[in-house]
């Protein structure tokens, strides 16, 4: 069973965080197809945090195909997400370091590599502006 | 509701209650030996008809073996005035210390919460003081028969004038508590406006009430009222007319019928066949309903006017 | 949960003497939704509270509670409405048990297994008088008084003010528990920024009488934005954002503005703002520092 955690401070919407909490945890093996997230009250009880909220982290993961509801259970890991190819992972990391090399020599210490890395990446859902 | 506004009550009420325990836990022992004595003693013929040779002694007697039970009932007036300032209190509490506004949001209109806690105190405040006078009436009759009930340890305590003391106080302790929402001081107001007012009437305006009774008689002759169980307000030598003489020796004459018409004693007995004058004012003891019925029509109406005017003030002003 | 608004606010005002502590207040409350109405004290937010209970009446506008005037029609409003004044006032002489007496007795609707459901989950005991009850129990037991009679609206008056942390955690668990279980539309005026936008869904900011700011949280987050770039003056951005508040040091001038479309100038670097920094913004805007010449926070 997951425990979500928040950062408050962050800028990340809560219910983004749930989600990227579930997917991180699928990724890592914590969770397992079948295995079912916590009910919204228990999450409630847990994190003092509104019940929609979690509602909306568990419909986004229903609509990208990571988990099902089950009306009247709970809400269940969806079998068999798509895992990143170890291959995959493997050329994203080579590439990442030769960059990290260049920024190196460039001058850049790892502080200024952390802010250009977060700089560039937005979470798409957010850079709406109203 | 009203459960919850007697249950906010409860222990005024019973500290009031407890109070006329007291008083009852006291008075009626003493009552009961009274009334032996009295009946003993043959006094009831005396009440009716006062002859000093026959009665001087015994009845004086019996007025100072009892004078404590009188002494008991002139600080028992003061009951009806104290169980009302309790039974104020709870409505001033909830003014006070913002409960009201845990009240007027459950389900219940604020009108109905304002009229279902009045009422009650109302009520209670009555069943006090006429608990107060069923106990007075009873324990002190001996000593009404003899002295009349015109005196304020029988008149405030009997007949229907201390209900009408308790609606005072009660309407001038919520009257003070809707406008200022502040207890204690509400109450202690409250009860000096009582104080102020009970001496007023008590020795002002109670006698004035109905135009006194004059009455002038040949002083020797003996044929003069009976004042014993009146109010009186003023007793003095006079003329024919009922003119108060200039440099009398006031209102302390030993009449030949033997009477002890005031409390103080002068050494002058008069002479017999002396043409001297007296001349009395006082209400008599046959308007003591009267009397009564107009008090508690002033005093209880404005009690009452205080309470729906600190209804009123409750109801539209407070937020 | 329907459609129709819990809450509706035309214009809505309250003076006391002379004093207009609310002002020309219009805003609508969706159903089901939990709002934080936030503001320094004396912003007006117990007054709008008040007026959305009836407990007093207003001198200009309307309010409309879950579809009737609070004050014309009490009873079609109060049974539906639970409330929570501030400091939580109980009866401190009467046990807990003849407290929830005193709940079925005023209300209709109540539902006595709520009620001792609660106070079981409470660990309290029917005996013991609410006046020896600690605050965050006091708390509790005056949220069990309104959640028990099946509200429709709880409205609650700075809650949680005068309570340590860990009562403050568990008062607000058990409201989100509520509206996890019912639906409930919830109002929570606080004058604590922090933990916001975790708890709840809308916000309105008071301020001097005033809304300052209403709006679905999300949308206030989307719409904000913090710009940083070299000092310089504020006016070019202000003709088509609105300029919530500037700060200029030496080299650097630092705004944060509610964004009226893309900012596309290139000069300046954008940035998310949390949702404590712009409430305290928008409330630095009502009092007289409204220029802070020192460092903004930069958000992540």
């Amino acid at each position: 069973m997951i425990e979500f955690h928040l950062e408050t401070r962050s800028g990340v919407p809560t219910y983004l965080q749930l989600v990227q909490q579930v997917r991180q945890a699928v990724r890592l093996g914590i969770l397992h197809p079948g295995d079912q997230l916590p009910t919204v009250k228990e999450v409630v009880e847990q994190l003092t945090i509104n019940p929609n909220t979690v509602l909306r982290a568990y419909r986004e993961l229903d609509l990208a195909g990571l988990v099902e509801g089950r009306r009247g259970v709970g809400t269940f890991i969806a079998s068999g997400p798509p895992p990143v190819p170890p291959n995959d992972v493997k050329t994203l990391r080579s590439s990442l370091q030769r960059w990290i090399d260049r920024a190196r020599t460039a001058g850049l210490d790892d502080e200024n590599m952390s802010a250009l890395f977060a700089n560039t990446l937005r979470p798409p859902t957010i850079s709406r502006v109203a | 509701m009203i459960w919850v506004g007697w249950r906010q009550q409860r222990i005024e009420t019973l500290i009031a209650a407890a109070m006329l325990l007291v008083l009852a836990a006291v008075a009626i022992p003493i009552g009961i030996h009274m009334a032996s004595v009295y009946s003993h003693e043959g006094l009831a013929a005396c009440a009716r008809n006062y002859t000093p040779a026959a009665c001087g002694i015994p009845v004086g007697s019996f007025l100072i073996r009892f004078t404590g039970l009188n002494l008991l009932f002139t600080w028992s007036t003061l009951l009806p005035a104290l169980a009302a300032l309790l039974l104020a209190a709870p409505f001033v509490l909830d003014l006070d210390n913002g409960t009201y506004r845990l009240y007027w949001t459950q389900s219940i209109t604020r009108r109905r919460w304002i009229v279902t806690k009045l009422t009650l105190s109302v009520a209670a405040s009555v069943a006090v003081a006429a608990s107060l006078i069923a106990l007075a009436t009873w324990s002190r009759a001996p000593l009404d028969h003899l002295n009349g009930r015109m005196s304020t340890n029988s008149y405030d305590t009997e007949g229907i004038v201390p209900v009408a003391y308790a609606l005072f106080v009660l309407g001038v302790a919520v009257a003070i508590g809707a406008l200022w929402r502040r207890t204690v001081p509400a109450l202690l107001v409250a009860f000096a406006v009582y104080v102020v007012g009970r001496v007023f009437m008590d020795s002002w305006l109670r006698q004035r009430l109905l135009s006194p009774v004059k009455t002038t008689w040949l002083a020797a002759s003996g044929s003069g009222p009976n004042l014993n169980q009146a109010l009186v307000i003023n007793q003095f030598i006079s003329d024919k007319n009922g003119h108060q003489l200039a440099g009398s020796a006031g209102p302390c004459i030993r009449t030949s019928s033997g009477l002890l018409t005031h409390t103080s004693v002068c050494g002058q007995p008069l002479a017999r066949g002396a043409h001297v004058y007296m001349t009395a004012l006082y209400q008599p003891a046959s308007r003591f309903w009267e009397l009564q019925g107009i008090e508690f029509g002033i005093v209880a109406g404005v009690g009452m006017l205080l309470v729906l005017a600190a209804a009123w003030w409750t109801y539209k002003r407070i937020a | 949960m329907n459609d129709s608004p819990a809450l509706e606010a035309t214009a809505l005002g309250k003076r006391y003497g002379s004093n207009w502590a609310l002002r020309d207040c219009t805003l609508t409350i969706p159903a089901g939704s939990v709002t934080a109405l936030v503001g320094p004290n004396g912003a007006g937010k117990t007054t709008l509270l008040q007026l959305a209970v009836g407990l007093i009446e207003p001198a200009s506008g309307a309010i409309s509670v879950l579809g009737h005037d609070p004050r014309a029609e009490p009873l079609a409003v109060l049974p539906r409405v639970g409330f929570v004044a501030q400091d939580h006032p109980l009866p401190r002489r009467f046990t807990i048990g003849e407290t929830l007496r005193l709940g079925r007795e005023l209300n209709s609707s109540w539902d006595d297994a709520i009620a001792e459901r609660r106070v079981d989950e409470l660990g309290l005991s029917r005996r013991q008088r609410v006046g020896t009850l600690s605050g965050g129990q006091q708390a509790q037991v005056a949220l069990t008084l309104a959640l028990a009679k099946r509200p429709e609206l709880l409205l609650l008056d700075e809650p949680v003010a005068s309570l340590d942390p860990l009562a403050r955690r568990e008062f607000l668990t058990g409201v989100l528990q509520a509206v996890t279980e019912t639906g409930i539309t919830v109002v929570l005026s606080s004058h604590i920024v922090a933990d916001l936008e975790r708890i709840c869904d809308q916000l309105i900011i008071l301020a001097k009488g005033r809304t300052q700011l209403v709006g679905p949280i999300e949308e206030i987050l989307g719409g904000h934005r913090l710009l940083t770039g070299p000092r310089t003056d504020a006016a070019a951005v202000a003709r088509v954002h609105q300029v919530i508040r500037e700060s200029h040091t030496e080299r650097q001038t630092t705004l944060l503005v509610r964004a009226n479309g893309h900012v596309y100038d290139a000069c300046w670097e954008t940035h998310e703002v949390d949702l404590e920094e712009i409430v305290l913004a928008y409330l630095g805007m009502t009092s007289a520092a409204a220029r802070v010449v020192a460092p903004a926070a930069v958000a992540r």
